[in-house]
């Protein structure tokens, strides 16, 4: 897969940002997220999951105080349940959403327990560009990286 | 490696453009806050929520826009 540009937010800094696809049995829905090799696991908006039809009560909910002091509810569905697909790469999705307070919000994450571990990626921030590999485990992967 | 490109072993890479392009973000600066559906590089639909840009951006025909919202970064989200 190739190298892929940094795209410049509208507060006017470069972030490592791919377009996902976002999947619930038939439904889908195509979001922007920032690539967070910091972040254990993906972090969606919870919109994203009203969109596909998932009734919060089903998930499992929890508390997360944020940086402002404002406490959150983080909800978590059953692993299995939600994919996400990365170019033609699909994959199970075994993140969580977020319901951003109003005072404060934040990006789409992908982390490091669902996309981390479909690719090896390289970041370049000193020319704000990223590359992004199918791991070696993929049967497409690049076998001469193979461990 | 030249400057005109990105060689690894054999060939040059051609980075690919990003997703969110630079007239794109300048004419999201006007939307903080809000949700957007974009379909090739413009916006479609803006709205209060995920759910009513892509009810907007189907009305329109557009079945498959990207949809997210535009982060103000006036507080953002961290975890303690």
């Amino acid at each position: 897969m190739p190298w892929y540009q940094y795209s410049v937010t509208p507060s006017g800094y470069r972030q490592p940002i791919v377009a996902v696809r976002l999947l619930h049995g038939n439904r889908q829905v195509q979001l922007v997220a920032v690539v967070d090799s910091g972040a254990d696991a993906s972090l969606l908006n919870i919109e994203y999951a009203d969109l596909l039809g998932l009734d919060r009560n089903d998930a499992t909910q929890s508390k997360a105080r944020v940086a402002s002091g404002e406490e959150v509810t983080v909800y978590r569905w059953p692993d299995g349940l939600l994919e996400l697909q990365f170019e033609t790469n699909r994959f199970a999705f075994e993140g969580s959403f977020i319901e951003f307070p109003p005072t404060a919000d934040g990006d789409n994450l992908m982390g490091r327990r669902d996309f981390f571990s479909q690719f090896i990626v390289q970041f370049w921030d000193a020319k704000f560009l990223m590359n992004i590999d199918l791991s070696p485990d993929h049967p497409l992967g690049d076998a001469s990286t193979q461990i | 490696m030249s400057d005109s490109g990105f060689v690894r072993e054999s060939g040059t890479m051609n980075p690919q453009e990003p997703v969110i392009e630079d007239h794109l973000a300048e004419e999201l600066e006007g939307h903080k806050g809000r949700w957007v559906a974009v379909y090739q590089d413009q916006i479609v639909a803006v709205g209060d929520s995920a759910v009513e840009v892509k009810e907007e951006a189907t009305r329109k025909h557009i079945t498959d826009p990207l949809v997210f919202r535009v982060p103000t970064h006036a507080n953002r989200i961290a975890f303690l």
